[in-house]
């Protein structure tokens, strides 16, 4: 999603917050992911947790060609691409990070926007060029999949160990570069 | 009104249960992930019986045979009319024949009178 691209305003949260959020996923879900550096199974989290810890109905389904995922509060759907779906499975970074995403979508925002929609039947839009990172729910969703993927103290273990932590990063946690880099990059692992 | 669907929500449910991802029972099926998806959603019909082992299916995601097989065949039989772009007439035509004939209360004179004005015929005469 572009900056130029219109979003609902959501609660700010700091990335600590987050951070936390994702976390919380893991120590209920995965809890040998912050114990071992693995990685993380984002499928099961998209499939099971999403529909055991928010009544959420998680699926695969063609979708318009720019689109690779979305979340619907008020349906209780999330929903990935099949080209996503296939992908994550087949351990590609960039489409883990994907289903990380929308399931950051549901995990940070769905109760939220549902209340907005359902009982206040508005939500208040705006372009993500005009709001604050911490506001903007594509930034917030970007971050939660990071840190369920990458959990801050697995990645420290791996950096302090690795000769090329970018590779390390990416293969342990089967991300891509670019994502494993900017993890290390936020996490002060990198200049 | 999003109309029942039982199969594809009992489906998802034991799967769920059975901790079996959507692209595991579709690879398990011979399907695409996303049929099998739609299928569970209610988008599309039940999977057809002659192309599809319903065994296998409940094998692998620990259900019992009979009951999926005949949940499916209880939404395969139901009938959709696409009512979008009938008018108020029609609608409720479509709507009050469905419930009379669901709930069983037409007479079977009633039926037999509604069939010949289907099939075009007159009252028969006198």
């Amino acid at each position: 999603m572009t900056r130029s691209e219109t979003v609902p305003v959501v609660a700010p949260l700091s990335a600590a917050a987050i951070e936390r959020k994702s976390s919380q996923v893991l120590r209920d879900f995965a809890p040998d992911c912050l114990i071992n550096p693995q990685s993380v199974p984002v499928i099961d989290v998209f499939e099971f947790y999403l529909s055991e810890t928010f009544n959420f109905v998680s699926e695969v389904t063609e979708m318009a060609p720019r689109y690779e995922g979305l979340m619907d509060p008020v349906s209780r759907t999330v929903s990935v691409a099949p080209h996503v779906y296939e992908g994550a499975e087949a351990g590609d970074g960039r489409s883990r990070f994907t289903v990380g995403h929308e399931s950051g979508h549901v995990v940070l925002h769905a109760s939220q926007l549902r209340v907005s929609l359902v009982d206040l039947k508005s939500v208040q839009l705006a372009r993500r060029a005009d709001l604050e990172a911490f506001r903007d729910p594509e930034w917030q969703a970007n971050w939660f999949s990071a840190s369920l993927l990458m959990p801050a103290g697995m990645v420290r273990l791996i950096a302090a160990e690795a000769k090329d932590p970018v590779a390390a990063v990416s293969r342990t946690f089967q991300v891509s570069a670019v994502a494993a880099e900017l993890r290390l990059v936020k996490l002060g692992l990198r200049n | 009104m999003q109309k029942p669907n039982r199969f594809g929500d009992r489906l998802r449910e034991l799967r769920i249960s059975a901790r079996r991802t959507m692209g595991q029972v579709a690879r398990e099926m011979g399907i695409s992930t996303v049929y099998y998806s739609d299928v569970e959603r209610g988008r599309r019909n039940p999977f057809p019986m002659d192309k599809v082992s319903y065994q296998s299916l409940a094998a692998f995601i620990g259900a019992d045979l009979k009951e999926l097989e005949s949940l499916a065949t209880a939404q395969r039989n139901r009938v959709q009319i696409d009512l979008d772009t009938a008018n108020f007439e029609t609608r409720h035509v479509a709507v009050a024949l469905a419930r009379r004939l669901s709930d069983e209360s037409l007479t079977q004179e009633q039926i037999e009178e509604i069939r010949r004005i289907l099939e075009g015929k007159k009252d028969d005469p006198k």
